[in-house]
């Protein structure tokens, strides 16, 4: 189980204020919330990867995997992009693994391409490989479809969650996709100005909301 | 005889004085730009990848330093390695080995300055993704050394133009001295100091046919690069 406090500020404004907040080991948690919300900012508070006033309980020892929302392509081949996060003396034994991986993603002929050239649908393919290549306890994707086509987008989900089961990983998602949150998610944390303002199970928030700014952006989706 | 001719009879001579002339020069400015391209992306690196406080105030120093006058880091290293200085006992004055030192406190500043400049922009948009993949720092700066390369050639060529035409701190550190430490810089001072104009400029056209020799091979590397890249 892992806690996290934090605040941030960018100059006057608010972007997160989250207090013990809790993720428990092996669930799915989908975070949404409009644009501005603190999705964004969660995961990466969560990564550590931006500075932020508190902290996060329960990380010491763990390993946490951060995908951002636009990753970077390493300019090598897709293949190596892909074993990028193994250690030195195992990409070699890794490189199997990583062509499995790339031929679940439906990547595979895309292996010995560079990864700089490719699409933002490919790159981002490329970049969920890359973090399922090895296993982590924790696993934070920033909207890891948002440049997926709707087969794409399953294809992934599926290969994410065949890990997940083989892993026990905690996964955490941001997502403007309530389809993909039903399809995924074990609980939905909704955000709005970088507070928590709904929690739950992923049937009950997303069919019976009880904050009305939950009930006001999933109305969005409805429209 | 004209410059272009003098230069020509100069090369074609095999004239040991030359010959002395343009290894020191090779090996001062070759040497010392690496040692300073070394360091300077080193600092540069670690300036660009982190944020710190104060941050701002190294920066703006790291850029007063690319500026620093010859002149002043000749007379300083003088001083510390003259006779009398903390590190006389090197006995390191008027060799090739200290107008190496000179150039690279000379240059290291400038590659620093201009590795951060062209590499920051690159480190922001990595920076989510190497810390996201929990990279070992050999691998973080190796893959960032990767993606920067073009840049890094750049800045390599800068610093190796600075080494091959700097003249003011290594005449000061180096004393000129035939077969020694003369270089090509300090003969064309020298003959533009006892007039004879046409062998300094003879001098200037194989620096700039030295220069442009390592700026053809650079390129073709970079080239070379950008196809495997393709």
């Amino acid at each position: 189980m892992i806690e996290i406090t934090a605040r941030k500020k960018y100059g006057d404004r608010v972007v997160l204020d989250i207090d013990k907040l809790r993720f428990e080991k092996g669930r799915v948690y989908a975070l949404i919330g409009t644009n501005g919300s603190g999705k964004s900012t969660l995961l990466q508070a969560l990564a550590k990867v931006i500075d932020f006033k508190g902290d996060v309980k329960g990380l010491t020892g763990k390993d946490v995997a951060y995908m951002p929302q636009k990753s970077f392509a390493f300019s090598t081949s897709v293949l190596a992009n892909v074993t990028a996060p193994c250690p030195i003396h195992r990409i070699f034994t890794e490189r199997a693994k990583a062509k499995r991986l790339l031929k679940s993603l439906a990547l595979d002929h895309l292996s010995k391409k560079n990864a700089s050239r490719l699409s933002g649908g490919e790159t981002q393919r490329v970049a969920l490989a890359r973090m399922l290549v090895a296993p982590h306890d924790f696993l934070l994707l920033d909207e890891p479809s948002a440049s997926l086509d709707v087969e794409s987008t399953l294809i992934s989900e599926e290969v994410l969650m065949d890990y997940l089961e083989r892993t026990g990983c905690t996964l955490i998602f941001a997502t403007h996709s309530i389809a993909q949150a039903k399809r995924l998610a074990d609980e939905v944390i909704v955000l709005d100005g970088g507070k928590v303002v709904e929690r739950g199970f992923t049937d009950q928030v997303l069919e019976n909301p009880e904050n009305d700014k939950t009930r006001s952006f999933l109305e969005q989706f409805n429209r | 005889m004209n410059a272009f001719e003098k230069a020509w009879v100069l090369v074609t001579s095999q004239d040991p004085m030359l010959q002395n002339i343009v290894k020191t020069t090779l090996e001062m400015a070759f040497s010392s730009s690496a040692i300073a391209l070394l360091l300077g992306v080193l600092i540069g690196l670690v300036v660009a990848y982190n944020d710190f406080p104060g941050k701002k105030i190294v920066v703006v120093i790291m850029r007063t330093l690319m500026g620093l006058p010859p002149v002043v880091v000749g007379i300083v290293v003088y001083i510390l390695f003259s006779g009398t200085g903390p590190f006389g006992h090197l006995k390191l004055i008027y060799s090739v080995d200290l107008m190496i030192i000179a150039q690279v406190v000379l240059i290291t500043p400038i590659v620093a300055g201009m590795t951060e400049t062209s590499l920051s922009p690159l480190v922001d948009r990595m920076r989510p993704t190497l810390k996201g993949l929990n990279l070992s720092l050999p691998k973080k700066t190796a893959l960032v050394l990767f993606e920067g390369k073009y840049q890094l050639i750049a800045v390599y060529l800068f610093a190796f133009a600075r080494a091959i035409s700097e003249v003011g701190a290594i005449q000061i550190v180096g004393g000129n001295i035939l077969n020694k430490t003369r270089t090509m810089t300090t003969a064309i001072a020298l003959n533009y100091n006892t007039g004879d104009f046409s062998l300094a400029v003879a001098l200037g056209i194989i620096l700039l046919a030295i220069a442009l020799g390592v700026n053809l091979v650079a390129g073709l590397l970079q080239i070379g690069l950008k196809k495997r890249n393709d």
